[in-house]
Formats: structure tokens, C-alpha cells, sequence
């Protein structure tokens, strides 16, 4: 092997028993470790370029964004970006992190190594890396971006504000709304979309039928999509997780009246499918696309995977906000992704360049065309572009879903409490307290509580700034 | 091997030891080649592990967290917290559980197969090589083809035992009492292989006539088995056990991917418990305190290990 | 003693368990392939027939759409081939490293020997998910993140200490004597090594080879967390990326994964024997 082809091979038999001495040993093993040591450097030096470095004098943008679910958007980001390392003589390169495990780990990694990215999309809430102090203003940019996309919305442009300062750029709108089988409905005599709740339970019931594999509610009693079909119902119910001044409050009467009236619906109605406590992010769309359930709350992506493979469902689909109950509602839940620019980044200018070019009416027009309404616009100007006047889905969104959508943070800001209330799944883990271990709504609400509670007070302790 | 032939065994390595003392020039030169073929893999372990493990345990004392440059000395702090809290004994049980499940059914899959495997039949060298299909896949691969086996409406697993009537459709991994059994399974559907493979060597080595003797003494296919088949691989069985051991109490993809420790905290074991605290709790170092505290445990366990290796050796 | 002694023709008492253990065999085979079978199906499977209860075990129309796909628009070629370079330099290393170490411990005699054995396989002492951290933080001062170099050092934490008691079992079996007579004959100690000892313990590198190169090539998290572009990354990762949130390519990740397995599956269906013979002597001796 690698060994045979030392130089010692030229050594003379003769030489005798002594001559493997000192000398010809520390030569060999001086060889294996010149051949490690230079192994790597050799193999570095062809291989793949570095990240975050000058080359050839050139500036370099290195971008982490999530890999969201349409990879025709992502592609309208990487041309919008690359045209502007073009234009500005600097290079630019993305990466895509996937939604799971590992990006939490690369994320803490980088922060630990000061190795971060000049332009980042965190797998959390960006509000965290501010408030580590790692993010810088972007006030002008983000002015700027309003002006020449007819203003943000106002919701929309209170979420990067920290003292009365922008600290990063929302790209775009991740909406969840209610998907109807308005043929299964009608079976029964029943008109969807239905956004209120009570009516909506009771035209559940009518249409399950478990020996024809159908189930009125796709909805999870797990961590899966939690954030898509929790919080209509917590709102409905005048319930949240925190209150406007950032409090913990998911011990009020409402909260766990919403999360026994939605585990009711597992463990009581049983009008979602029996599989529903183990369901992944992914479990909702799957089923809608199988037509094994007449409602599901998600964003887009469903409509993706229907206008794609399934014609026949998405002619039976309407779309609608839901949750209505009383004097509340109906609701759609909305995500904010958001890029921010890192102070340690050598190329901050070339950065906001880049950033303006994805948000620019060029790229952000081809952005959301593509992105077939599973990411929606965050600025006012785009909602009568032909894409979504023309189609009847797509019309039905920007008008009736997004004026009714809110930040699934809501009332209170996205924090590092709520993102790790996420993170540590413990919504889905109080859902199957009480949907598998017998557990009762009030129970399984006051450990929820009590972990809320401690990671509001670390957090609290550990950025006051943020929490204000 | 009988005790005489053991004891001519130790006492020719005695002799050959104390020759070695004698020839003290030859025995220098000797050292110093010693020295420089061990520098490689000392250097790439010490640079490699040892030092960020002294990192990481000087970091277990500090109360670091995530993004920030100043982190207060505590001391033991950390341990007596882990000490206090429910969670983690929780997730230490569910770690024994899940580890010595796993391990018992690799290496009784292993040994079984190893022991099919062994015996003469057309096609059996391409037999052992489709067993090792599953240690050959990339785990992340293993692991997301098992969760859409497992999905309750369109997964194989139901699929197959509601058309066989064996069980009505079920939620493997939603049901706290079947996800740690379910995880197991993945664990050893990818692990049993590496043992089949390591225990059908140790059978390779078992002389046949050892088999004819006890067959001709009257010895029934069980007796056999506990006095001919067994102590010919109990060495190679403690060994493959003992690193697999370690290897599954460290085990954390399979189970995040497949449940990310739920239902509930059912098959939360302390790996899981690591990467929350850690990566999604900020709490750096609590993190890293909770993995420590498995390291008695791997030590005993690698102790273990090397005494029966050393004590194979001396009798060989 | 035993390792001449190969698999011979079984004995007539037993021959009545072979229709049993073929039951057994079966059954263990079918456990085995079932879900690679379907990985496979699900490769072939267009998208429109992926959810449907009705089709799980069969496909209507077959397709190679995935594969097309997976090679036309990502990076997945590239990446198969940073997994190759990674994974084949792991194994040279680990193997010239192994040896020298496995050399040093089982036929050299001088003071610390035994500490060092015992120490080597200390190194399995630290959980993976410990490492990331301070090896990111190195990797990023040698600025060899998103290179093929950080890749495999961090593989050699994973393979260099099995290897390397694997083959100080191996070398435990070689006949000294042999070596004795060629230095006798005029052989340096190295040259001994190289043209008799190496020869001799060839099963033994084959296997801890392979082992190596099994564990380098199926590796997630570190190839995850040390690389930050695509063209950079390992084809596990390639794979991994292919889950998009709520959508799931299942198609290309079983297209990937069958991919992936394939130079695998053919390293062992032609290095089996060796692996049979290598990693036993190591796990009985060492």
C-alpha cells in the first residue's frame, strides 16, 4: 500500500541488523507525518475555495438561508443575488440549510467559532443574534425596499424593530390557511370553507367515515405543523402563549380550554385521523393529497403538491382563514422569514446589495410568481400584480387570507422564548401527553407552562435589552 | 485448550520476555522505533479528541451559553443541577432501556444469522453480502426511509400487518408505549449486520472437530452450542458487544429524526437531552455536563473491555 | 491456530436443522430487503402514485424521472465525488496510520506500551455531538471548513482507533519467526515489515479499509456542520437536503440513496471474503 512506496525502499538488503536505527525510523514516521500534514494542505489548496475570503481581490458574500419548500424560489434568490455580485465585482455564494436538527448545531457552531456568514436566515427567529450583538442596523436598506415595493405592511415592518431600529430584512410571507374539500362537504350538504369553529367541528363529524379512510380534520396532535393549527384555535379562545408585555400566560382558563377543545377532537370526536399524535410537518400534506382528509392548515406548500400531481383534489380544494369563535377570528397564521447582515462580515455593502437585489421589483415579482403563492408578498405594491388577480386560488389568498393574518408570535414578538418553545418541541409534547399518555388538558398545560416560564426567565436574564 | 498447554503457552512468553530484557541496546533501538510509529496516531488522537475533550469538560464547569464571550467559573454547579432534575433521570432510564434492548437484539439477530450464515449453501457468498445492505446505507437514508415505514396511512409496516392480519393499523412512533420499541427496531435493523459479520468469523475459527467430539459424546445441538459454539466466540461476542455498546449509548440521529425524543419524553434519552440543552437551549455547557456524566459508564465499560482482551491475549 | 481451519462439510446429524435454518435464513433476508426493496419502488415511483394507499407495494408506471432529476438539478454528482475523495483519503490514512500504531503496540516492547493500547481506544470516550464545537472553532483557525481536509480529519476520531486495534489483532498472528529470519538474512526491520509482514496481515488492512470507508462515506453531522456550500458538501448530505420542510422529494432521496449504496455494496460483494477473515482475527485478538 501507501507504505511500499516510501523512500527506504532504495536502502540496501545488505545493510545490516543496526541499520534500521534511529535515523531510518524517525524518517519514516517524519514521512507519514509530512504525508499528513501535507495530505490535507495539498488536498485543501485543489480543493473547493473558501467561503467568506477575498478572492483574486474580489469581495465575498457568504449567505446561510433555510431551504424553504419551492426550489423554483430559490432559484429567482440565487439569480437575484448572483446579478448583484455581477454588477458590484464581488462574488457571492449561498447555502441551504435544511429544516431539521443539524442546522441548530452548524448555527451554534459558527457563533461559537465567530464563523458566521456575512448574510444570514437563521433556523430560529433572527430577534436571538441581535440580541447576542451579532447583527447590524439595516434601517436605510429596509426603507429603502419599502419605498420601491409601495411601503410594508405594518405588522410586517414591526417585526425587525428594536428600538425604533430595523435589524433585518423580512423576505417574505409564510401564511397558513384552512384547505376544504368542497366536494366532501357537499356530500353532506355542508358549503365550505367553514371558519367557524363549532360549525366546522360538526361538519367533521359528518363526513369522517374511518371505513372509507376519510377523517374531517387533518389536524396534528404532534409537534408537525403545530404552528399552522394551533394558534387560530388559541386565538379563537381569546388564549396565547404570551401577552402583549411578553409574559408567559399559557396557564389562563382560555389556554386550556382551546387544547382541550383541539385534543377533544382526537380523543373525544375523533375526527382526525388515528395516526395524527405521531404526524410530521410533512404528515398534513401527504393526506390531503392521498384525500384521506376533508381539512388541513398549512401554508401553500399543499397547494403545491395538489397542483402538481393531484388535478382532481385541487379542482375540490377552497381556501379560507379559520378559528372564528364569538367576537374572534376567522385567522391566518403567518411566519416572517427574515436575512440579517453580521457585524463580523468584511463586505457589509456588498452584502445590502445583495439583500436589495432579492427584495428588488425585478426579482421579488419573479420571486413570488414562482413561488406560486405558498410565499406571499410582505410589501403592499405586488398584491395586484396578474398572478394573483388572474387566478381564482390565488385571489382568494391576497384578499381574503392575508388581511387576516397574523404573526404566529402574536401578541407579543417573536423572541428566543418563542423559538425555543419551538425548537424544544414542547407544543407537540404537551399534545401527546394528552392524546397518548392519558394525561389531562390542565396537566399537561402546566408542564407546558412551567418550561415556557423557564426559558422566558433565561432569556430575560440573558437579554434584557431584547425583552425590554 | 487445556491448562497445561495454557501454562507451556505463558510460561514460552515469560522466556521470550525476559530474552528481550537482555539484549538492552536491541531493546532501546526497539523503543525508539516503538515511539515513532505510535507519534501518528497519538498525534492525530490527542489533536483530534483530546484536546477538544479537555475543551469541552473545562467548559462543563463554566456556565456558557450560545453567542456569548463571558462565561462565569461554577464549578460542579452543573452536575448538581443535572443531579436535581427529573429530566434527566428520566432520559438516563430511557437511555439504559434503549441501549441494552438494542444491543441484547443485535447480538442475538447477529448470532443467529451469523450461525445461518455459516453452514454450506448454494449462493451464500452473495446471502452475506445482501445482509450487509443495511450497515451499508447512509444512516440519515436508514432512518427517513423507516419514518415513511412507520407513517400509519401509507407505510409499509401497516400496510403489511393489517393485509396479514396480524394488527390493525397502528402509530408506531405517536404511541408511547410502541415508539421505543419501534426505535429500537431501526436501531437494530442497521446495526445487527456489523455483528452477524464479526460473529460468523468467530465461527470460522471454531474446528470442526470439536463439533464431531461433542456430537460423538452424545451432546445434544443446545449442548453444543453452550460448550463448542459459544466459548469459540464469547471473546469476539464481549468485544463487537462492548464497542456497540458505546457506540448506541451515544446514539442520538436515528432517534431525533425518527421522534425527536417524543411522544411526550418517551424515547428522550441523554444524547437527545445533550442536543436540546445545548444547541436549542443555548445552555452550552449544561449540554455538555449531561453527556459527561456517561463517561464513568464508557470508562467502566472500555476497562472491561481491554481486561478481556489483555486476559485473551496472556492465554493465546 | 483456527484461522486455516475454513467452513467445511457439515455433519450428517445436523443436516436434518438445514431446512430450519434456511426458514431462518429466509426470513432474515426478507427482513433485510423489504425495506430496501421498497426504497428501490419508491426510486421508480412517479409522484402522483407516492400517496396513495392503494399503491404501496407496486408501481404503475416506473420512472427514472428521479434520478434524472437528482443528478440534472442539484449538485449531487459533485457531491458523490467530494464523498469518494473524502472517504478514499480517510482510508489511506487511517490505514498507513493504523498499522504503524498497530505495529508499534503489538510487536515493539518498550515502557507505556499498554497505556497507549488501553489509550487509543479512550478515544471513543467522547460523543460525537461533544466534538462539534472545538473541532468547528480548530478547523475554522486552519481555515479548512468547506475543504475536503477538514472532512477527514474528523473522520480519522471515528476510525483510526477501531482500525487500529483491529490490526494489532492481525498482527498478534503473524509468526514472528518469519520476520526474525529475514532480518537474519540481512533484511532492515523495515524492509521485513514491508516485504513479510504487510503480505500477511493484507486481510486485515482489506477489512479496516472497509470499515473506514463505510463509516467516511455514510456520515451526516460533521459533513453537515463543517461544510457551508453544496459544491463542498457529501452526498449524504446532498440527501438530506432534499427534505424541503413540509415536502419531501421521496423520489430523488431513495434515487440518492440507491446511488449511494451502490459503490458500497460492491466494495463488500467483492471485498466480503477479507472482511470475513479481517475483522475476525482483530475482534478475537485485540
Amino acid at each position: 500500500m501507501t507504505m511500499n512506496e516510501q523512500p527506504d525502499g532504495a536502502e540496501s538488503p545488505q545493510a545490516d541488523p543496526k541499520r534500521y536505527t534511529r535515523r531510518q525510523a524517525l524518517r519514516w514516521s517524519a514521512g507519514t507525518l509530512g504525508a499528513l500534514a501535507a495530505g490535507p494542505t495539498l488536498l485543501a489548496g485543489c480543493g473547493n475555495g473558501s467561503s467568506g475570503k477575498k478572492s483574486g481581490g474580489r469581495k465575498h458574500v457568504s449567505m446561510w438561508l433555510m431551504k424553504y419548500y419551492v426550489p423554483e424560489a430559490n432559484t429567482v434568490i440565487e439569480k437575484a443575488a448572483q446579478e448583484a455580485a455581477d454588477k458590484g465585482g464581488f462574488t457571492v455564494d449561498i447555502q441551504w440549510l435544511p429544516f431539521e436538527n443539524s442546522s441548530y448545531a452548524k448555527w451554534s457552531a459558527a457563533v461559537q467559532a465567530n464563523q458566521m456568514p456575512d448574510i444570514g436566515m437563521p433556523v430560529g427567529y433572527p430577534a436571538q443574534y441581535w440580541a447576542m450583538g451579532k447583527v447590524v442596523d439595516v434601517s436605510d436598506l429596509f426603507d429603502e425596499i419599502g419605498k420601491d415595493g409601495g411601503g410594508w405592511f405594518d405588522y410586517v415592518k414591526d417585526d425587525p424593530t428594536i428600538n425604533g431600529k430595523q435589524w433585518w430584512i423580512p423576505l417574505f410571507n409564510e401564511t397558513a390557511f384552512g384547505f376544504y374539500r368542497k366536494d366532501v362537504f357537499a356530500a353532506k350538504g355542508i358549503t365550505a370553507p367553514i371558519g367557524d369553529l363549532d360549525q366546522l367541528l360538526h361538519a367533521a363529524q359528518q363526513v369522517t367515515d374511518p371505513a372509507k379512510k376519510m377523517y374531517g380534520l387533518g389536524l396534528a396532535m404532534s409537534h408537525g405543523d403545530w404552528a399552522h393549527n394551533l394558534p387560530p384555535v388559541l386565538w379563537a379562545f381569546g388564549a396565547s402563549l404570551q401577552d402583549k408585555d411578553g409574559r408567559i400566560v399559557s396557564d389562563s382558563p382560555e389556554f386550556v380550554d382551546a387544547i382541550t377543545w383541539y385534543t377533544d377532537l382526537y380523543l373525544k370526536y375523533k375526527v382526525t385521523p388515528p395516526g395524527a399524535p405521531s404526524w410530521t410537518p410533512a404528515s398534513n400534506n401527504q393526506e390531503y393529497a392521498a384525500g384521506t382528509i376533508a381539512f388541513a392548515a398549512n401554508t401553500g406548500s399543499i397547494l403545491g403538491t395538489i397542483r402538481k400531481d393531484k388535478p382532481d383534489i385541487l379542482k375540490n380544494t377552497v381556501l379560507g382563514p379559520w378559528g372564528q369563535r364569538g367576537g374572534n377570528g376567522p385567522f391566518a397564521v403567518t411566519n416572517l422569514p427574515g436575512v440579517f447582515i453580521t457585524k463580523t462580515s468584511k463586505a457589509q455593502d456588498e452584502a445590502k446589495a445583495v439583500i436589495k437585489s432579492i427584495m428588488s421589483p425585478t426579482y421579488y415579482k419573479q420571486f413570488l410568481v414562482a413561488a406560486q403563492s405558498n410565499f406571499l408578498p410582505v410589501l403592499k405594491g405586488y398584491l395586484d400584480l396578474p398572478f394573483f388577480t388572474q387566478d381564482a386560488l390565488n385571489s382568494q389568498i391576497v384578499k381574503e387570507i392575508l388581511p387576516a393574518a397574523r404573526t404566529r408570535w402574536w401578541p407579543y414578538k417573536a423572541t428566543p422564548t418563542f423559538s425555543e418553545v419551538d425548537s424544544q418541541v414542547l407544543w407537540g409534547k404537551m399534545l401527546q401527553r394528552i392524546t397518548t399518555q392519558h394525561w389531562s388538558p390542565k396537566q399537561a398545560v402546566d408542564e407546558f407552562t412551567k418550561a415556557a416560564k423557564d426559558i422566558n426567565d433565561k432569556y430575560r436574564q440573558l437579554y434584557p435589552n431584547l425583552y425590554g | 485448550m487445556t491448562d497445561e498447554s495454557q501454562l507451556s503457552v505463558l510460561s514460552s512468553v515469560g522466556a521470550a520476555r525476559r530474552a528481550h530484557r537482555r539484549q538492552s541496546p536491541r531493546r532501546r533501538r526497539e523503543a525508539v522505533l516503538g515511539y515513532a510509529f505510535l507519534a501518528p496516531v497519538t498525534l492525530v488522537l490527542l489533536a483530534l479528541l483530546g484536546y477538544p475533550l479537555v475543551k469541552a469538560l473545562i467548559m462543563s464547569l463554566h456556565r456558557q451559553y450560545v453567542g456569548f464571550d463571558v462565561a462565569p467559573f461554577v464549578g460542579l454547579r452543573n452536575y448538581v443541577d443535572i443531579v436535581h432534575d427529573p429530566t434527566y433521570w428520566h432520559a438516563f432510564q430511557n437511555t439504559i432501556v434503549f441501549t441494552v434492548a438494542s444491543v441484547v437484539l443485535k447480538l442475538g439477530l447477529g448470532l443467529l444469522t451469523a450461525i445461518v450464515l455459516n453452514r454450506e449453501f448454494r449462493g451464500r457468498g452473495l446471502a452475506r453480502s445482501v445482509v450487509l445492505i443495511p450497515w451499508a446505507l447512509p444512516t440519515v437514508v436508514t432512518v427517513l426511509v423507516w419514518s415513511w415505514m412507520y407513517n400509519d396511512s401509507f407505510g409499509l409496516v401497516n400496510h403489511l400487518l393489517s393485509g396479514l392480519h396480524l394488527a390493525k393499523p397502528h402509530s408506531w412512533l405517536g404511541d408511547p408505549s410502541t415508539a421505543m420499541p419501534a426505535v429500537v427496531v431501526v436501531d437494530v435493523w442497521r446495526g445487527f449486520p456489523f455483528f452477524a459479520l464479526i460473529l460468523l468469523a468467530g465461527l470460522q475459527g471454531i474446528p470442526e472437530e470439536l463439533y464431531e467430539v461433542a456430537s460423538i459424546d452424545g451432546a445434544g445441538r443446545w449442548r453444543q452450542f453452550r460448550y463448542v459454539t459459544w466459548p469459540g466466540i464469547a471473546t469476539v461476542a464481549l468485544v463487537v458487544t462492548l464497542l456497540s455498546t458505546i457506540w448506541t449509548l451515544n446514539e442520538f440521529s436515528l432517534i431525533w429524526v425518527l421522534t425527536q425524543g417524543g411522544p411526550g419524553d418517551a424515547t428522550t434519552v441523554l444524547s437527545v437531552l445533550t442536543f436540546k440543552a445545548a444547541f436549542l437551549g443555548n445552555k452550552l455547557s449544561y449540554g455538555v455536563a449531561v453527556s459527561a456524566t456517561l463517561l464513568p459508564i464508557v470508562v467502566l465499560l472500555i476497562l472491561a473491555l481491554v481486561r478481556a482482551v489483555n486476559r485473551r491475549e496472556a492465554t493465546t | 491456530m483456527s484461522r486455516a481451519v475454513r467452513t467445511r462439510t457439515m455433519k450428517a446429524e445436523r443436516r436434518g436443522s438445514a431446512v430450519r435454518s434456511g426458514v431462518v435464513l429466509a426470513l432474515i433476508l426478507i427482513g433485510v430487503l423489504l425495506p430496501v426493496y421498497w426504497m428501490v419502488l419508491t426510486s421508480i415511483k412517479p409522484n402522483s402514485e407516492l400517496y396513495d394507499a392503494k399503491s404501496i407495494m407496486v408501481v404503475h408506471h416506473p420512472t427514472a424521472t428521479h434520478y434524472v432529476d437528482l443528478f440534472a438539478t442539484t449538485d449531487f454528482a459533485r457531491q458523490l465525488v467530494n464523498s469518494f475523495v473524502v472517504a478514499t483519503s480517510a482510508t489511506v490514512i487511517t490505514v498507513v496510520v493504523g498499522t504503524l500504531g498497530a505495529y508499534s503496540i503489538a510487536h515493539l516492547r518498550y515502557r507505556g506500551r499498554s497505556t497507549a493500547a488501553a489509550g487509543i481506544f479512550f478515544a471513543y470516550l467522547v460523543p460525537p455531538t461533544l466534538l462539534l464545537i472545538p473541532l468547528y472553532t480548530v478547523f475554522a483557525q486552519l481555515d479548512i471548513l468547506n475543504r475536503w481536509a477538514g472532512l477527514i480529519l474528523a473522520y480519522l476520531t471515528l476510525t483510526v482507533p477501531f482500525c487500529t486495534w483491529m490490526l494489532r489483532g492481525y498482527l498478534q498472528n503473524v509468526p514472528w519467526e518469519l520476520e526474525e529470519a529475514a532480518m537474519v538474512d540481512g533484511c532492515g526491520r523495515l524492509r521485513a515489515l514491508r516485504s513479510v509482514v504487510l503480505p500477511l496481515i493484507a486481510p486485515g488492512l482489506t477489512a479496516g479499509a472497509l470499515f473506514s470507508f463505510t463509516l467516511a462515506w455514510n456520515e451526516y453531522l460533521y459533513a453537515f456542520v463543517f461544510t457551508n456550500k453544496s459544491t463542498a458538501a457529501t452526498a449524504p448530505v446532498g440527501l438530506a437536503s432534499l427534505v424541503l420542510g413540509d415536502v419531501f422529494l421521496w423520489g430523488q432521496i431513495m434515487a440518492g440513496a440507491v446511488v449511494t449504496a451502490i459503490p458500497i455494496l460492491l466494495i463488500y460483494l467483492f471485498g466480503q471474503r477479507f472482511v470475513v477473515g479481517g475483522l475476525t482475527a482483530g475482534a478475537v485478538k485485540g
